[in-house]
């Protein structure tokens, strides 16, 4: 008997250690890459990189890709969707200037990464996926990890979501080939509003969008993969 | 050796054409599936996967040599069946969610790797069989090889004709199983009759097999990144039309979330138009226009920068190239345009077109290609508007080795020439990052300014930018002060920004639509001055002019960048960036690879001792190489010739395969004759002669009626096609005549060259272009040429 306890702590302690040294590796590759992949590339905002700290990436990719969920890249989430590249959530996140009172309204959960990682930073996200599937899951996915202050809804994102508007920041995860008047027209004076342009599996731009009264003007952004390349052109 | 009687020599003749038809309706077919699962690029995969299994049957045969001969009887149809049988299962296995790749996946995911080379070896086995019985029969009757050779070209030449029908009439699920009964068929019929309990086995069996797959046939998925695919996901979508054609498979998707507003101005208040959308192998072609088509009323297409000439100048006749489903088409009449010209080639899309402006008039549509209608049109147009160029915002590169005539530089100078004197050709790309696309677009349009002794390029360019979008107007005469107002205004009223405008005028470039910093504008004002050549010399990606001779626009890459770009697909930077010239690249290393494996590796094994050893090489090899880089460069010529892309394709190879088929079977005459020697020689001359004269003949004769075409066409291809089809059955003659064991392997080096010389011959094309090519194919004939003076000593 007293051989048998002997063992089952043995077990627990195995198992416990191996969970926790799984836990270590993941922890340890969010903080590498916060630092090789985010902060190198010029992210300074404190809340946008404490978000990204806190927010375990590996829990929003499937069971298979778990191990490279700290890659330098974007990973498949099914349904031709992916969830975007560390660096490019880190971006939008910090492009937004969101502080801890705004509410903000995501076009495209997608995995629910982004808006777990709004969530750290804001008093409120509103998000809203067009594909049922992946919208399910996410908001189940939220639900277990305790982010309580993301509301998701599954809809057609070019509508918006009234109801709660206006918003300090819009942003919107899925490419899109216009950019709807609804949201513009949800978006707060001086609120600001991020799309990326292009098809959604080679997200080479984002477009920041600012409106000032009733003002808008865009803006496109550096297209993040290729700034060294792009701009070491001498004319 | 066994007896074979007149009948069953009469049956075996029958049965390797439609074996030969089978193999070549299954690779027609095949292309067509993965370009509808995948993307267009895989066609040459499957060139080089076909000639992988001759190749390799080729290999088989000479280590088996002996007993498949001594089995031919039995072996023949019992390969025929199994070909039939593997046909439709192969393509039901690769479309197995377990083995499909994806390639959008290959540079993000390395199983994906592993499973398009399992892919390679799935799609590999019916050819393999197919090969292994003509090879078979070749070496069997090595001394009637010209009537064999004849009935496998001719064969295969009914083969592309039997593709188009299958693709015509039978939806791509069940479309292998059409082409397996061919194989079947020839099964059955060379079914020796002395063993009737076989027989029957085999009958009752195959059949029952194929019965089954008759009724559950593959499932075929297309890539979860395709935009079917994506759409499909969308609430509610639904196909609400399917139709096979020889150009692809149209579906019509509808979804009360599919809006229509491609790059539309922040300034446009009215509602995004709900469409149905068209799908050509399952990518965007188009959304239908809500009919009843209304005249007057605004096109959503007036609020991109798309519309720009219609508000600075009245448009009196206009060509809208490549219409599609008639989007901008209906932006032209929206304008009052009296004479509108369009064309659209997919006879489908052709058909929607056609449609929608039935009721007006004003509205000739012609189904063909743009430089077709170029050449035949009389008019001098005001207007000549291409669609938008590229993807939007960036694209995957997916279609970087698809030719496109329309936009090299030949294009522009005819469209040129049939501007009326205020006359404009309007070009519109989306933005890419990085830049490729209107840097390529403003590079062809300045070299087209210098050709016409323009010399102050400013005065004719007119340009400007929307969040999304660029438009290049270049007018023959220069644009004068009051269009240019009209430009400000437009760019006013539209939250557009002008981007090139005569040298006097100061511009605030960034007003509505700002860039992150000036490199572009800087770019675009280097490539109007006298210096553009530092610049195109210098960017990182191609951005020079296309012409016909390399027209492939959507080629940014410069060879010397791949190992670059192929280090840095470890650091994820690209996943998605140009890979259509890299998929080739990666096909072309793998297909070397493997055929070396699969072909020559077994064959190294087993001694070759041969006095021809030197001449086998050469003369196979070369032959190999340079059929297919002729077979290249010809379906290029008359796909441009005859302005429709599949049936120019089918209809090239027909009458390739149709005459190098009677050049075999008149080869068995000429075998004793010297002339036989120099027949490569022959060759080589008249390609040398085609190199200058076939691309005159054919841009001289485009606009002769579609009957005297086809006779030219005939002619053209025929003369050469009748020698091409003559030195293989020559060689394998002489090797026959000679009790030589080299035959498998003068077999197995052909494939070998055949296979990697399809992707070759791209890639040649791409760096080189195809006059080049077809200088190198005369080359390697006259290498040929010259290796029978081993021969001959």
């Amino acid at each position: 008997m007293k051989k048998l306890s002997v063992l089952l702590i043995i077990l627990l302690d195995v198992g416990f250690f191996s969970s926790l040294s799984g836990q270590d590796k993941f922890e340890t590759n969010r903080k590498e890459m916060i630092k090789k992949q985010i902060q190198a590339r010029g992210i300074t905002d404190k809340n946008t990189l404490k978000a990204m700290e806190e927010v375990p990436r590996h829990l929003f990719v499937s069971e298979e890709y778990r191990d490279r969920a700290y890659d330098d890249g974007p990973l498949p989430i099914g349904y031709g969707q992916t969830i975007s590249q560390p660096y490019i959530v880190a971006y939008m996140t910090e492009l937004l200037h969101v502080v801890p009172d705004d509410v903000v309204l995501e076009i495209g959960t997608g995995s629910g990464y982004q808006a777990a990682v709004l969530s750290r930073i804001v008093k409120k996200v509103y998000t809203i996926e067009i594909i049922e599937e992946l919208g399910l899951a996410a908001k189940e996915k939220l639900a277990a990890l305790n982010y309580d202050n993301v509301e998701v809804k599954i809809g057609d994102g070019y509508y918006g979501w009234e109801e709660h508007a206006p918003y300090d920041g819009i942003i919107v995860t899925a490419a899109s080939e216009y950019i709807p008047p609804p949201l513009i027209q949800q978006l707060k004076d001086k609120g600001r509003m991020i799309i990326p342009v292009g098809s959604s599996f080679s997200v080479q731009n984002l477009m920041l969008v600012e409106k000032t009264g009733d003002k808008i003007r865009t803006k496109s952004l550096i297209p993040v993969r290729f700034v060294p390349l792009t701009r070491n052109i001498k004319p | 050796m066994e007896h074979v009687n007149p009948t069953s020599s009469i049956r075996n003749h029958v049965a390797i054409g439609l074996i030969s038809a089978c193999i070549i309706a299954f690779q027609l077919i095949l292309m067509q599936i993965l370009s509808y699962v995948q993307w267009y690029h895989f066609a040459y995969m499957i060139i080089s996967i076909a000639l992988l299994g001759f190749g390799a049957a080729g290999t088989f045969l000479t280590i088996f040599q002996k007993k498949l001969k001594q089995n031919y009887v039995t072996l023949f149809p019992f390969l025929l069946i199994v070909t039939a049988i593997l046909i439709p299962m192969v393509v039901g296995i690769a479309n197995s969610k377990a083995v499909r790749f994806d390639s959008l996946l290959i540079f993000q995911d390395s199983r994906h790797i592993g499973k398009l080379i399992l892919t390679y070896f799935i799609f590999f086995l019916p050819f393999f069989t197919g090969a292994l019985s003509i090879g078979m029969s070749f070496s069997k009757f090595a001394d009637q090889i010209g009537k064999i050779y004849f009935s496998n070209l001719i064969g295969s030449g009914i083969g592309g004709i039997v593709a188009l029908l299958f693709m015509q009439s039978i939806i791509p699920e069940q479309q292998p199983f059409a082409v397996a009964i061919l194989a079947f068929l020839g099964g059955i019929i060379s079914l020796p009759g002395n063993k009737k309990t076989l027989f029957r086995i085999t009958l009752s069996l195959s059949t029952l097999i194929l019965v089954v797959f008759y009724f559950y046939p593959p499932q075929l998925t297309p890539s979860e990144y395709k935009d079917i695919t994506r759409t499909m996901l969308l609430p509610e979508a639904k196909v609400e039309y399917a139709k096979s054609t020889p150009n692809g498979f149209v579906q019509i998707v509808s979804s009360p979330v599919l809006r229509y507003a491609p790059g539309v101005s922040l300034a446009y208040q009215g509602p995004y138009p709900i469409r149905k959308v068209v799908f050509n192998n399952g990518n965007w072609m188009g959304s239908l226009l809500q009919q009843p088509i209304k005249q007057n009323e605004t096109s959503i297409l007036d609020y991109t920068p798309q519309a720009l000439p219609y508000h600075i100048e009245k448009i009196e006749n206009a060509l809208i190239i490549d219409a599609g489903t008639g989007e901008n088409v209906l932006l032209a009449l929206s304008h009052q345009v009296p004479h509108i010209i369009t064309n659209e080639s997919h006879p489908e899309i052709f058909n929607i077109l056609n449609r929608s402006f039935a009721g007006f008039p004003q509205v000739q549509p012609h189904q063909t290609l743009s430089r077709t209608l170029l050449t035949l049109n009389t008019h001098h147009l005001d207007l000549i508007e291409l669609p938008v160029i590229g993807s939007f915002f960036g694209n995957s590169g997916l279609n970087a080795v698809e030719p496109r005539y329309e936009l090299t530089i030949e294009a522009m100078q005819e469209m040129w020439n049939k501007l009326s004197e205020k006359g404009m050709i309007s070009l519109s790309c989306w933005m890419d990052y990085p830049v490729r696309n209107a840097y390529r677009l403003l590079s062809t349009i300045c070299l087209l300014l210098d050709e016409n002794n323009i010399t102050r390029p400013r005065e004719h360019v007119v340009a400007i930018r929307s969040w999304g979008a660029v438009t290049f107007l270049v007018k023959k005469s220069p644009f004068n002060l009051d269009e240019i107002d009209k430009v400000h205004q437009f760019c006013d009223n539209r939250m557009f920004d002008p981007l090139v405008l005569p040298e006097e005028q100061k511009i605030d470039r960034n007003k509505f639509n700002m860039l992150q910093d000036t490199v572009f504008f800087i770019h675009i004002d280097q490539l109007l001055s006298p210096d553009k050549k530092v610049l195109i010399h210098q960017y990182p990606y191609r951005i020079h002019p296309t012409t016909d001779n390399r027209p492939f626009f959507f080629q940014f890459i410069r060879f010397k960048q791949i190992p670059q770009l192929i280090s840095s697909i470890s650091e994820k930077n690209f996943p998605f960036l140009d890979i259509g010239y890299l998929l080739i690249i990666l096909t072309f290393i793998q297909i070397i690879l493997i055929a070396a494996i699969i072909i020559l590796l077994p064959l190294s094994f087993k001694p070759w001792k041969s006095k021809h050893k030197k001449w086998v090489i050469v003369y196979f090899s070369g032959l190999g190489l340079a059929y297919m880089f002729l077979e290249m460069v010809f379906i290029q010529q008359f796909t441009f010739y005859f302005g429709e892309p599949t049936y120019a394709t089918s209809a090239t190879l027909s009458i390739l395969l149709f005459t190098s088929g009677l050049g075999s079977y008149y080869s068995s005459t000429c075998r004793k004759n010297k002339i036989r020697l120099v027949l490569p020689l022959i060759i080589a001359a008249i390609l040398i002669v085609y190199a200058f004269i076939l691309s005159p003949i054919l841009s001289a004769t485009i606009g002769v009626a579609l009957p005297f075409k086809i006779v030219i066409a005939i002619v053209l291809l025929g003369t050469p096609g009748f020698f091409l089809g003559m030195p293989f059955p020559i060689g394998i003659d002489y090797l026959a005549e000679k009790k030589s064991d080299d035959i498998p392997w003068a077999w197995a080096l052909n494939g070998y060259f055949s296979v990697i010389s399809t992707v070759l011959a791209i890639i040649i094309s791409v760096e080189a272009g195809y006059f080049v090519l077809l200088l190198m194919a005369a080359l390697t004939y006259a290498l040929v040429s010259i290796s029978n003076a081993w021969i001959k000593a």
